[in-house]
């Protein structure tokens, strides 16, 4: 009995991470959820993110940051790292870094779309 | 501002892919991109009942969804629509969504020649779809936001 994925390792997807296409982060604010794109460093495994200053992801246990690629089924590609931001150095003018301390990676490539056992 | 508005239409028109944050019953965030139309005043999103996204909007309706001009880097605009969600599986609606994910995604050349040089792939991709209930995420939208520039986000770089 064979099953049909879309799942790859982030070895195989790790030319979406630098630089990557599109980023975005999405964490739970005042009991609502919320997505907002962030820069992306991906740092020797270290998930580093920017994003305006005045949101508080210094006050969130876990977000979820997304890294998506393509726009046609066969080219859809993306990261999915779930865990938790740790803030990182001071604050600038355009916004705070953060490290997402992943606790769960996916990866997907509808192009590698195969039959496994 | 609504939906109907021209400069959301035009966000909307342009773009490929929809960010949906959704949060779970135990208040856990979770993001999916997802292909979507907008049809009658509400963004229709698609994926399957088994999904963690579908999961979340039986659980807790409020969602944000994020929209951008992919194809365009220099357009800085982003459109955030706060809405309520509901996961609908009714065959006359899965049925328009399906005509309409097929003219946005695939009836032109670039989704013609995304499919015609991926042949090898199509019966991993009729196995893959088949094998879970297809659903649509009905957003109704609540709050419609336009982000005219999200450049400053570059200098974090």
């Amino acid at each position: 009995m064979t099953a049909i994925t879309n799942r790859i390792s982030l070895e195989e997807a790790s030319d979406l991470l630098d630089p990557p296409a599109r980023a975005c982060v999405g964490f739970v604010m005042n009991d609502r959820p919320h997505v907002e794109p962030v820069t992306l460093q991906f740092e020797r495994g270290r998930f580093m993110i920017g994003l305006d200053a005045s949101l508080p992801l210094d006050r969130c246990d876990e977000v979820v940051l997304v890294v998506d690629e393509g726009l046609y089924y066969f080219d859809l590609r993306a990261v999915y790292v779930r865990g938790t931001p740790r803030p990182v150095g001071s604050d600038d003018d355009a916004g705070r870094r953060f490290e997402i301390e992943a606790t769960k990676i996916s990866c997907w490539d509808y192009g590698r779309l195969r039959a496994v056992a | 501002m609504r939906l109907s508005d021209p400069s959301v239409l035009d966000i909307l028109e342009r773009s490929m892919v929809a960010r949906l944050a959704s949060m779970s019953r135990r208040g856990r965030p979770h993001v999916n991109p997802l292909y979507f139309i907008v049809t009658d005043g509400h963004i229709h999103l698609g994926t399957a009942t088994a999904t963690l996204a579908a999961h979340n909007v039986g659980a807790n309706p409020q969602v944000q969804v994020i929209f951008e001009d992919e194809r365009n880097p220099t357009d800085r605009r982003m459109l955030r629509i706060d809405g309520e969600a509901v996961v609908r599986t009714d065959p006359a609606l899965m049925e328009s969504y399906r005509r309409g994910v097929a003219r946005k995604y695939v009836i032109h050349p670039p989704g013609l020649w995304n499919m015609l040089v991926h042949t090898h792939r199509w019966l991993p991709m009729r196995r893959y779809t088949s094998a879970a209930e297809a659903c649509v995420i009905d957003v109704t939208p609540v709050s419609i936001e336009i982000i005219e520039d999200r450049s400053r986000l570059a200098r974090l770089r």
